[in-house]
């Protein structure tokens, strides 16, 4: 880059992309590659057009990279990524919502599985969307990487020499003054350097440059963007998620085979969970009991106790939303809660077979009830399976259903359909603990009604009786482990303030020259010239600038009227 | 608790907000209708002398060299002089016959400063509506659409006001106030939901972070499309004036400034807004980590809130890019309040995740 | 000195060029993330099991990692102490109740067991995540005559975390007469070939 004139040679200046060359150097001028370009000064080179010479592989990869880092291409990666996100959150995704994907597929019985193909239930993390965002990310690292250099080689160089008739300029002023030239010159170096200003001199002018702050501030936010993208692919390499529904009095202990649901990253293995083990022992759910509000959550508290170590000393916490626990940099939220009615189940012969809280799952919010299922695999003579649903506070509808009016368990009932026969384990297949699998199994004929606590059903044929002891609570623990969680807060907030101090600031140039009008006094012409006045206001810094310059020059010298021009 | 006194004032409150704008729009059409200023309607012949002399001025302050006017945040519209001030109620006839042009920082002519007057009492109002309304909840009063729309409403009017008082942007008043009024009769006639506690999720002190920088982004970018609106019209306005058409609008383009100046006025409006808009993001992102075991989940609203920064920000690479300033970069600030509507609205009512808070009844 | 194409210069071409860019990219996208999963770290969604995939690994006897002291109580309230059980092989399974491949190695375990009732092995269950009704009926049920440890809160397991860790259920370790870990088997086992592997860990001397 060198150090033009800045407007003198106007006419020049603006043609160095010429007609002829514009669509292909709209891209390269823009992003000012015009000064190394091969292809930019037809009119420097009366001989190219009779060259028939081929554009080799180099200059076709150049031509792309020019492409790929034009602002255009920026312009249109970034609407690009935009396009892709949304059916990301239109269509059910797959990592945050598998439930609403399986309806999906119900609902759409031929368009799911295409859907599919084309990963449009896991939008984020299909090849298509990657590379939109690698290309992007390629464009702004080729892009920020070269004006960098251009930054570091620029601010070593002295600002330019002054135009010779400032009064083209946007912000320009002239007054005489009593002092001689050079006075008036050293007057302005002076007042310009003590305003941080680079200088620097000339014959009969004093050139002047500040702010580079805004190309700074500018790069500083795309390098953050950056090291944001670097600090989402360490979370996703070494980090882990994973989900576990606890009952109270449930503990789990941080290993992949404890956990509901277990999403390692790319390079996580067994060995790289923190050890720890955490015991629910009391969760308490409360709700609005009245008012327009009423049956909605008020607050949620699980009183936890863990140990760092196996075997290590155990301490207390209370997790509740919003208030999350930390263990030795894995975090633990609470994301739900629900009620696990407690079953006892004795098998024809007489044994107990089972006797444990069954975690139901809520199926609506307002009264949460919720379902489950019972299976009893080891009962003889045959298996026993059982499934129907929790109500909190039981209540029959007008049309004869049941229902919960209020998510407290004021009036807990259990209602149950009980099947006897083969539940289809034994095959070795896995079956979810939430689905019962009826297709070997015939449904018993029990008198329905719901169960309070303590009451049993009898079943036919002697095959044995279920009983309601009572229920307890569960809470849903998310587990997540982020080691790029910090790096990525501070390339964001770095971001925030490279954005900040590049809007704020603005690189503005101030001329001075001063010439003898024959006698004593100089003729005094101030001008000034803004790179990107984003902000605004570099016109009232002129002006505060000149006022100060000339009370300055008055201080050492006779009155005088001072005339401006452009407002 | 929640105290029903004070939510009855606040309802009240709101909506005698909404008379008091009612009624500062009805002032500031009669100032437009009424008002002595001289303008110069503008002329055809007028008119392409201010486009030549912009242009000229674009070979000297703007086009040199590489290292002068390219890519940048905030490359200027030509004639940088000439935007000294937003003032200039001229619809474009510039400096050149000014002469000494006396800088009021208030409104001039009395049904100007009726209307501002009212805007004024009107945010005070509003302002007032808010407050009791988080008095009467014992909490941030951001907990539902209801609040949320009385909430980014009351910003878009602070910013009116700020604009107006900073950039003499006064003649705003009656646009802006339009869609304000017209959500806030939505919010209290469709969306109201009465006061009430708030889900367990939303008791957390980043709803004061959060939601408060987003209510703040939110007014900045409704300011700057209102504005882009305008600086759409005003430039058909002069196109057609310029290629000697009549134009519907002329009377109403004589109280503006010229489409130059309103680009510049929109263009500030989202240079402020973006970085609000940042940091409000990274504090919903801080948030989500803190509520949910995760900063970025790709939840329908983080999604839609992403989509939004990307469009405005593909608006400042606009502004940067030959060829896309102006109209083009106008259209993209539109798309990209589209995108923001869609967000605050579209996401609550037809999307459900984990931000579905909208109190709406399902 | 060289003329870009004709072609090249127009709008058109440098569509053409960021289609082909983008191609590449989802390309390079493609084959670089995918593939299996490793064993290691099975992704399930509601069951911790690797249903159907047979997965052994035997460690040469200068490579096998101590495994730890692990004190618990079975089922029946007894006290268990691995280290008591120096000199012997160990065969430890980790199982629950509501786990159907483990209904599944069950009897392959149970007979397992009785093969080599003559020989130093012991064989010693882990059961997780259960309750100790259903996992004595179960027992009953295939005649489990091997004492299993109450270990509802996956301690065991945990154990292990810096060593060996199971990372699904049904899966098996055996521990050599030092208290070495000398193999592991993730998922359901197969008789002929932990039978092979005991017999393999029994034969070692280290």
């Amino acid at each position: 880059m060198t150090t033009q004139d800045t407007t003198q040679n106007a006419p020049e200046a603006v043609t160095e992309g010429t007609a002829t060359e514009v669509t292909a150097t709209e891209g390269t001028v823009t992003d000012g590659t015009a000064t190394e370009g091969t292809m930019a000064d037809p009119g420097t080179d009366p001989a190219a057009g009779q060259q028939k010479a081929r554009f080799g592989p180099v200059g076709w990869l150049r031509w792309f990279w020019r492409q790929l880092t034009s602002m255009r291409t920026a312009l249109v990666l970034l609407f690009l990524l935009a396009l892709a996100s949304i059916p990301g959150s239109v269509l059910p995704q797959q990592g945050i919502d598998p439930a609403a994907v399986s309806q999906y597929y119900s609902e759409h019985p031929a368009l799911a599985p295409i859907l599919a193909k084309l990963s449009g239930f896991d939008v984020f993390g299909a090849p298509w969307f990657a590379a939109v965002y690698i290309l992007l990310f390629t464009s702004l690292a080729g892009c920020v990487l070269p004006r960098a250099f251009r930054l570091a080689r620029s601010a070593r160089q002295p600002p330019p020499k002054a135009p010779r008739h400032l009064g083209r300029l946007p912000q320009a002023t002239s007054f005489p003054s009593e002092l001689a030239p050079a006075r008036v010159l050293e007057s302005a170096a002076g007042m310009l350097g003590k305003r941080r200003f680079r200088l620097r001199t000339g014959d009969g002018w004093v050139s002047a440059e500040k702010g580079y702050s805004h190309e700074i501030g500018n790069l500083l936010f795309h390098v953050a963007l950056l090291g944001l993208l670097v600090s989402v692919a360490l979370g996703g390499l070494f980090g882990y998620k994973g989900n576990r529904l606890l009952v109270e009095g449930d503990t789990f202990a941080n290993t992949p085979t404890a956990l509901d649901v277990f999403h390692p990253g790319r390079l996580v293995s067994a060995t790289d969970l923190a050890p720890f083990s955490l015991t629910l022992r009391r969760f308490d759910a409360t709700y609005i009991t009245s008012g327009s509000q009423r049956g909605e959550p008020a607050s949620f508290n699980a009183e936890l106790s863990y140990a760092k170590q196996y075997g290590g000393p155990t301490h207390g916490y209370d997790l509740r939303v919003n208030h999350p626990l930390n263990v030795d940099g894995v975090q633990v939220f609470l994301i739900g809660h629900g009620y696990a009615p407690v079953f006892k189940v004795t098998d024809g012969s007489g044994r107990v077979v089972f006797n444990q809280p069954v975690p139901f799952i809520p199926i609506e919010q307002s009264g949460l009830t919720s379902e489950g299922v019972i299976k009893a695999p080891d009962a003889s003579p045959e298996q026993l399976g059982f499934s129907g649903v929790f109500l909190p506070t039981e209540y029959v509808t007008p049309v004869g259903q049941l229902a919960s009016a209020f998510p407290a368990a004021e009036q807990p009932r259990v209602s149950l359909v009980s099947y006897a026969g083969n539940l289809g384990e034994n095959g070795g297949e896995s079956q979810s603990v939430y689905n019962l699998d009826t297709a070997q199994m015939r449904m018993l004929d029990v008198a329905p009604r719901p169960l309070a606590p303590g009451q049993s059903i009898t079943l036919p044929h002697g095959l044995g009786t279920l009983t309601f002891t009572g229920y307890r609570q569960w809470a849903s623990l998310a587990i997540t482990y982020d080691p790029g969680q910090v790096p990525a807060l501070i390339s964001a907030l770095a971001a925030l303030a490279g954005l900040v101090m590049s809007f704020l600031m603005r690189r503005r140039r101030i001329f001075v020259r001063a010439t003898s009008d024959g006698g004593d006094r100089a003729l005094v012409e101030v001008a000034g010239l803004t790179r990107s006045d984003a902000a605004g206001g570099f016109e009232a810094e002129f002006a505060e600038l000149t006022q100060a310059f000339h009370e300055a020059l008055e201080a050492g010298g006779a009155g005088a009227r001072v005339k401006s021009k452009g407002e | 608790m929640i105290n029903p006194a004070l939510a009855q004032i606040s309802n009240a409150a709101l909506i005698s907000a909404i008379m008091a704008y009612g009624l500062a729009m009805l002032a500031y059409a009669c100032d437009f209708a009424f008002n002595k200023r001289q303008v110069a309607a503008l002329t055809p012949a007028s008119a392409s002398a201010t486009r030549e002399k912009v242009g000229q001025a674009a070979l000297v302050g703007a086009a040199p060299g590489s290292d002068l006017a390219d890519h940048m945040f905030g490359a200027e519209p030509a004639d940088i002089s000439q935007l000294a001030d937003l003032d200039d109620r001229s619809g474009g006839a510039s400096g050149a016959g000014s002469g000494t042009v006396v800088q009021s920082r208030w409104p001039t002519g009395s049904w100007l400063r009726t209307a501002f007057v009212l805007t004024c009492i009107g945010l005070v109002v509003h302002v007032a509506a808010i407050v009791t309304r988080g008095l009467a909840e014992d909490r941030v009063p951001w907990g539902n659409m209801y609040e949320f729309i009385a909430a980014i409403t009351c910003a878009a009017v602070l910013i009116l006001t700020l604009a107006a008082v900073r950039f003499r942007a006064y003649y705003m008043g009656l646009f802006v106030l339009l869609p304000v009024v017209i959500a806030l009769v939505v919010d209290v006639v469709v969306v109201y939901t009465p006061a009430g506690e708030v889900a367990p999720a939303l008791q957390s002190y980043w709803i004061a972070i959060h939601v408060t920088a987003m209510i703040i982004a939110i007014g900045m970018y409704i300011f700057g499309a209102v504005t882009t609106v305008l600086y759409l019209l005003a430039a058909r306005h002069e196109a057609r004036v310029a290629a000697g058409r009549e134009s519907a609008v002329a009377g109403v383009m004589a109280q503006l400034p010229g489409s130059a100046k309103l680009d510049q006025l929109a263009y500030r409006a989202i240079l402020f807004a973006f970085p609000a808009w940042t940091f409000a993001v990274i504090a919903g992102a801080i948030w989500a980590d803190h509520a949910w075991g995760r900063y970025w989940g790709w939840d329908p609203k983080e999604t839609w809130s992403f989509i939004t920064w990307l469009v405005y920000a593909a608006f400042l690479h606009a502004r940067a890019t030959a060829g896309w300033r102006g109209k083009r970069a106008a259209y993209i600030q539109m798309v990209g309040i589209v995108c923001l509507m869609f967000n605050l609205v579209g996401v609550n009512i037809w999307i459900s995740g984990l931000h579905s808070y909208a109190g709406l009844p399902h | 000195m060289t003329r870009l194409p004709n072609f090249a210069r127009t709008p058109k071409a440098s569509t053409v060029a960021m289609a082909a860019l983008f191609g590449a990219a989802m390309l390079a996208v493609t084959s670089c993330s995918g593939g299996p999963i490793a064993a290691n770290n099975p992704l399930s969604s509601g069951n911790s099991f690797v249903s159907g995939s047979y997965n052994s690994q035997y460690f040469a006897p200068g490579s096998r990692s101590a495994a730890p002291a692990i004190t618990a109580t079975t089922l029946t309230g007894q006290r268990f102490s691995l280290a008591a059980e120096r000199g012997s092989v160990v065969v430890l399974n980790f199982w629950g109740s509501w786990c159907a491949p483990c209904r599944g190695e069950a009897p392959r375990l149970a007979a397992l067991a009785t093969y080599f009732r003559h020989d130093p092995v012991s064989f010693v269950g882990d059961d997780v995540h259960d309750y100790a009704t259903a996992a004595l009926a179960f027992e009953h049920t295939f005649n489990v005559s091997y004492p299993s440890l109450n270990d509802p809160g996956s301690q065991v397991a945990l154990a292990f975390h810096s060593t060996l860790p199971p990372t699904a259920i049904p899966s098996t370790l055996v521990i050599d007469r030092d208290g070495k870990i000398a193999a592991r088997v993730i998922g359901e086992i197969q008789y002929n070939g932990l039978r092979a592997l005991i017999a393999k860990v029994l034969a070692d001397r280290s």
